[in-house]
């Protein structure tokens, strides 16, 4: 009898133990004046060379290895200090790459703003602010006032540009549910937005949103002056439970782009084009989720004037007078992401196969349409561990000489990425 | 005859139910939580080897079909806001910096929990009532999903018929499968006369030695203006706070 009331008595006791793990204090979540996040990055890289490519020149010139080690660490940090209305943000970002070529660190604010909450309709902003229009996931046409994505990693955080910004929202009932209407100004000077443009403008742009018959609907406009003027149209709507599609169109007018001349030298070049992007996100009923996005780049390189900057590259590689041209010509226009004029951009991602919790394979292919080079990118997400990322991704260029991913220094690479998050 | 005479009587019965159905479909959503409201709840993945995995949630609801919640906790998910305007969706992730549009269907969480837990709006705006049956205690609601843009096609709700809440949700998918149960529990009074479970358990068939938890900390009546659930204002709801 006493075993029996000694059982109970111990069974009710772990009861009242487990009911009690499950309290929940509110008050930890409730606003602080200050409060601060992040993560740490810890990144080791193997990387297979491709001996031969343009690439491979620009970066090892004169050098036979056929791997390159990388370690990359970076930390980035987020915090907000609140009085009443007012909000001061940051975001500060630092990195470490140690690699064959040698070492090198980065430290930079990607974000320093202060903030006036006017009222739930209105606000302003003025620092340094990342702004992110459009809606495409690897480009973004109208995405007029930030730095380029990287389209192999559309998510990672970018640096912004010092800017005034205010916005007013109203919402209404109706087919028309929501306007709102932002404008910025982005002041150059030879201190700050040196990389935006020439110095002495105020650049200013507009963005009028409207969500309309459940559509996202972007005009946007952005004032000649250190860059030439341009305008755009972006929309996203979803036309089922499981499908969604997304387009943008943007008009860049006297854009300049650096043009390599016959005799090798590097000239500026005007012009106007469009950049057009089409998109869809599709969700299957096996949770696959599938992002195809088609890109039309009107300013980028036709395939016979990169055929001109890879001959130019391969020689280099006997005649030192064309180093300088070449690498100038890389780094300013040549090299950069997605120089050329056509792509296709196709992600799929299946969450927790086989009932796996947290993980998250995915294939990512990015295509150059006018060469037929593609980038093929497997991966595989890991989050089963708390506040712990694990991402492992293998990258293969696969192309033919003289073609975007053919001419890559880098044939395939397996990387893994932790990131902590605190 | 009689036969005949028992039918006409079903079906002059039948549309009775459903409208008490109904009624009592709403009274069961009011008395969880205000139409308006601000709330904290904690989310729990407990897994078979006994493991977890913790989320803490703040949400703002208005209306019928305005709803935000941002995650508070853990550090990885911190800030990842979500927006409900009727059937459009959109996504905020801090490092991509703006919202994203997904489609009503898209989960934005791993785990158990899928949008219908997290964004649930009132049972009366998504289901019909197309039965109920009485027990001696209870009422069993038949609910029948109003459009294929829901989770669950088919739910049968049990409720208590002295504090009119649902203690058990049977949520069947189209082709009748099972594929959640949640249980209701541990009454608690929030305050503002809210007075309903803390507690929600679910288990699922589908995920056998899984169980997912849903721990209310603060339900609140709160009515915030219709800008808040705008792309614009969806970054900074932490705010509201």
């Amino acid at each position: 009898m006493r075993r029996a009331a000694a059982i109970l008595l111990a069974s009710l006791s772990a009861l009242s133990i487990a009911h009690a793990e499950e309290s929940f204090d509110v008050s930890a979540f409730e606003k602080k004046s200050f409060e601060l996040a992040g993560f740490v990055e810890l990144r080791p890289e193997r990387q297979f060379l491709r001996q031969g490519s343009t690439g491979y020149q620009l970066q090892y010139p004169g050098d036979t290895r056929t791997t390159a080690d990388r370690l990359s660490t970076a930390a980035e940090v987020s915090g907000i200090l609140r009085h009443s209305t007012l909000s001061f943000n940051f975001t500060g970002h630092a990195s470490t790459v140690d690699e064959p070529r040698g070492y090198s660190n980065d430290g930079r604010m990607y974000e320093a703003y202060g903030a006036w909450q006017i009222d739930a309709r209105s606000n302003l902003e003025i620092g340094k602010r990342a702004l992110r229009w459009g809606k495409g996931y690897a480009w973004s046409p109208v995405a007029f006032l930030e730095r380029p994505k990287d389209p192999t990693d559309p998510e990672l955080a970018r640096e912004g540009f010092v800017m005034a910004t205010g916005s007013f929202v109203r919402s209404f009932d109706g087919p028309l549910k929501t306007v709102s209407l932002t404008g910025v100004l982005v002041p150059t000077s030879p201190d700050y937005n040196g990389d935006f443009g020439a110095s002495g403008y105020t650049n200013p742009a507009f963005k009028l949103y409207g969500l309309i018959y459940d559509t996202d609907v972007d005009l946007v406009w952005a004032a000649g002056g250190s860059r030439g003027p341009r305008f755009g149209i972006d929309f996203s709507r979803n036309l089922g439970s499981n499908l969604e599609i997304h387009g943008e169109w943007a008009r860049y007018t006297d854009a300049t782009r650096v043009l390599l001349t016959p005799s090798n030298a590097l000239a500026a070049q005007t012009s106007s084009y469009d950049r057009t992007l089409i998109g869809l996100r599709y969700l299957t009923e096996r949770d696959t989720t599938i992002i195809f996005e088609l890109y039309r780049n009107g300013g980028g390189y036709a395939v016979t004037e990169m055929d001109a900057f890879y001959d130019l590259v391969r020689a280099s590689a006997t005649n030192p007078l064309l180093t300088l041209p070449a690498s100038r010509a890389a780094a300013q226009g040549y090299n950069q992401p997605n120089a050329m004029q056509n792509y296709a951009y196709l992600r799929i991602s299946q969450k927790e196969p086989f009932d796996i919790l947290d993980f998250t394979p995915a294939l990512t292919l990015i295509s150059n349409l006018d060469d037929h080079s593609v980038s093929v990118i497997p991966e595989a997400i890991y989050t089963g561990f708390k506040n712990l990322e694990l991402r492992l991704r293998l990258a293969m260029n696969w192309g033919f000489v003289s073609t975007e991913y053919g001419e890559k220094p880098v044939e395939s690479r397996v990387e893994l990425r932790a990131r902590y998050f605190f | 005859m009689k036969k005949l005479i028992a039918l006409f009587c079903a079906l002059l019965v039948t549309p009775a139910f459903a409208v008490d159905g109904t009624a009592l479909l709403h009274k069961v959503d009011r008395n969880l939580e205000p139409e308006s409201y601000e709330m904290v709840r904690k989310l729990v993945n407990i897994e078979p080897d006994g493991s977890r995995k913790e989320f803490v949630l703040y949400s703002v609801k208005k209306g019928r079909d305005k709803l935000v919640a941002v995650f508070l906790d853990p550090a990885s998910e911190r800030d990842r806001a979500t927006l409900r305007l009727g059937e459009n969706m959109w996504l905020y992730i801090p490092n991509v910096g703006k919202p994203i549009r997904i489609t009503s269907l898209q989960s934005v969480i791993g785990g158990v929990f899928n949008n219908a837990d997290i964004l649930r709006l009132d049972y009366a705006a998504e289901y019909d009532v197309q039965s109920m049956t009485e027990e001696t205690d209870s009422y069993l609601l038949s609910l029948k999903a109003k459009t294929g843009d829901v989770a669950y096609d088919r739910l049968k709700m049990k409720v208590d018929k002295k504090t009119v809440l649902p203690t058990v949700i049977e949520c069947y998918a189209a082709s009748g499968l099972l594929i959640k149960r949640l249980t209701y529990k541990d009454i608690k009074d929030f305050g503002g006369g809210i007075k309903r479970p803390a507690t929600l358990e679910t288990e699922s068939p589908l995920y056998k030695g899984y169980k997912s938890l849903m721990l209310y900390g603060k339900i609140k009546a709160r009515k915030v203006p219709d800008e808040v659930f705008t792309l614009e204002y969806l970054p900074r709801v932490k705010e509201l706070r």
